[in-house]
C-alpha cells in the first residue's frame, strides 16, 4: 500500500515537472507602452495604442481584445473584439484598440468632472495570444475643461 | 599432365532473349525509381495512444499534427529530437524542445504535450531519439501499447524502422509521413532536393537493415555507439 503511494506520488511529480519544464519553453509577451493616442468626445471614440514585444522565436497569434476605459471611477467605454493580428517573432508590435464611448455614461463623467474639476482616466484592458491573456492598465489625466467643452459645447 | 581446360556447352541468350532480359530490366528499374518516393514516404498509422513528433519538421508540418491530435483520439503529443547543429547559437537546445514551444505558441494544450530531447549524437540521431522516447515513457512509468510518428517524406521509413528497432515487439507502432515541402513523391527527381533526399534516405534505409546494430536494450551502445 504505500509502496503504491509513493508510485502515484511519483508520477505526479513527474507530471507536474514535466508541465513545469513544458510551460517553461515560451514566454509570454511583454507590454512596452501603452498611449492613449486619441480621444474624442464628439467621435465618441477613444483609442489606445499598446506596444507588445514577442520574446519567442515563433509569430503569435492574437484571438481577441478587450478593454473598458473609466473617467473619475465612471466607465464611459468598452470594446470587446476579435482579432486575426500575429506578434512578429522577436519583435515589438502596435495593437490598437478603439473603444467607443456611451454618450449616456458621458454625461454622468461629465457631473463628476464639473463637481471634481479633474479628469483623471483608467484604461484596463487585455490581448488574449494563444499564450494566454496579457492584462495591461493605463492610468493619466485627461484636461477637465476640454472634456466638459466637448460634452457641453456651452461649457467653452 | 591431366588436362586444364576443357570446352563447354553454354546457353546465352539470342538477341532477342537480350531484348527481353534489358525490357525486363528496364521496366523493374523504371517501377522502382517512379516510385522510390512512395516506398520511403512510409504511412502506416494505427491511430494510437500517443502521437510522437519529430522535431526536426518545419512549421507547417507541427501544425499539421496539431491538427491531427485535435481531430485524433490521441492522448498525448511527444515531440522528439536532438540539437539542431545547423545554428551557431539556436533558441532552444534541442528539436523537441523547438517543436513543443512552437506548439505551444499556436494554442496546443500544455496537458496534453511533452518534450523527449535527446542529447548530441555521433551515431544515428534518429535511432537515439526513438531510445529517448522509450526512456520518456519508462520515467513516466508508462507502457504504450500502440503509438503513431509523425515524420516528414522520405524520412519516414527509416524512422519507422529505427523506433521498431528500439521498442519492444509489445508495442505496435504506426507511422504517418507528411507530404514533402520542397519536391513532390510522385517525380522526385524533378528536384535536386528530391534527388538528394531520396537518395541519402535510400542508403539510410539500407545501412538500417544491413548494417546498424544498436547492442542491447538500455546498453551503453544503444545510445552512444561503439568508439
Amino acid at each position: 500500500m504505500i509502496k503504491r503511494f509513493f508510485i502515484v506520488l511519483l508520477s505526479l511529480s513527474l507530471f507536474g515537472c514535466n508541465s513545469a519544464y513544458i510551460n517553461n519553453l515560451v514566454a509570454t509577451p511583454e507590454i512596452k507602452n501603452i498611449q492613449l493616442s486619441h480621444f474624442s468626445v464628439q467621435e465618441r471614440k477613444a483609442v489606445f495604442t499598446v506596444s507588445l514585444y514577442n520574446p519567442n522565436p515563433f509569430p503569435l497569434p492574437i484571438s481577441a481584445i478587450a478593454g473598458d476605459i473609466a473617467l473619475n471611477n465612471l466607465t464611459i467605454g468598452s470594446l470587446e473584439a476579435k482579432s486575426d493580428q500575429n506578434l512578429a517573432a522577436f519583435d515589438t508590435q502596435d495593437v490598437t484598440l478603439p473603444l467607443s464611448l456611451n454618450p449616456d455614461a458621458l454625461i454622468n463623467a461629465a457631473q463628476s468632472v464639473l463637481l471634481q474639476g479633474k479628469a483623471s482616466y483608467t484604461f484596463n484592458g487585455d490581448v488574449q495570444t494563444s499564450l494566454g491573456r496579457v492584462p495591461f492598465t493605463k492610468q493619466g489625466e485627461l484636461s477637465a475643461k476640454e472634456v466638459m467643452g466637448s460634452i457641453l459645447p456651452s461649457f467653452r | 599432365m591431366p588436362a586444364l581446360f576443357k570446352q563447354r556447352l553454354v546457353t546465352l541468350p539470342t538477341l532477342w532473349g537480350w531484348l527481353l532480359i534489358v525490357l525486363v530490366l528496364a521496366l523493374s528499374l523504371s517501377y522502382t525509381f517512379k516510385h522510390l518516393g512512395h516506398f520511403l514516404a512510409k504511412n502506416q498509422p494505427t491511430h494510437g495512444q500517443y502521437l510522437i513528433v519529430e522535431g526536426w519538421v518545419n512549421e507547417k508540418a507541427l501544425s499539421q499534427a496539431k491538427t491531427l491530435f485535435e481531430h485524433g483520439q490521441y492522448e498525448l503529443l511527444i515531440t522528439s529530437g536532438g540539437p539542431d547543429t545547423t545554428q551557431i547559437k539556436p533558441d532552444y537546445p534541442s528539436y523537441a524542445d523547438k517543436a513543443a514551444a512552437f506548439l505551444i505558441s499556436q494554442g496546443f494544450d500544455t496537458n496534453k504535450l511533452s518534450a523527449a530531447p535527446a542529447p548530441a549524437s555521433a551515431q544515428n540521431r534518429t535511432y537515439l531519439s526513438a531510445v529517448k522516447v522509450r526512456q520518456w515513457f519508462e520515467s513516466q512509468d508508462m507502457k504504450p501499447i500502440s503509438f503513431d510518428i509523425l515524420s516528414s517524406g522520405v524520412h519516414a521509413r527509416r524512422t519507422h524502422k529505427l523506433y521498431q528497432m528500439a521498442f519492444s515487439d509489445t508495442t505496435e507502432i504506426g507511422i504517418i509521413a507528411l507530404e514533402p515541402d520542397h519536391h513532390s513523391l510522385e517525380n522526385w527527381w524533378h528536384s535536386s532536393d528530391g534527388i538528394k533526399s531520396v537518395l541519402a534516405e535510400t542508403v539510410g534505409l539500407a545501412y538500417s537493415y544491413c548494417c546498424f546494430e544498436p547492442g542491447e536494450m538500455g546498453s551503453h551502445q544503444e545510445l552512444w555507439g561503439i568508439y
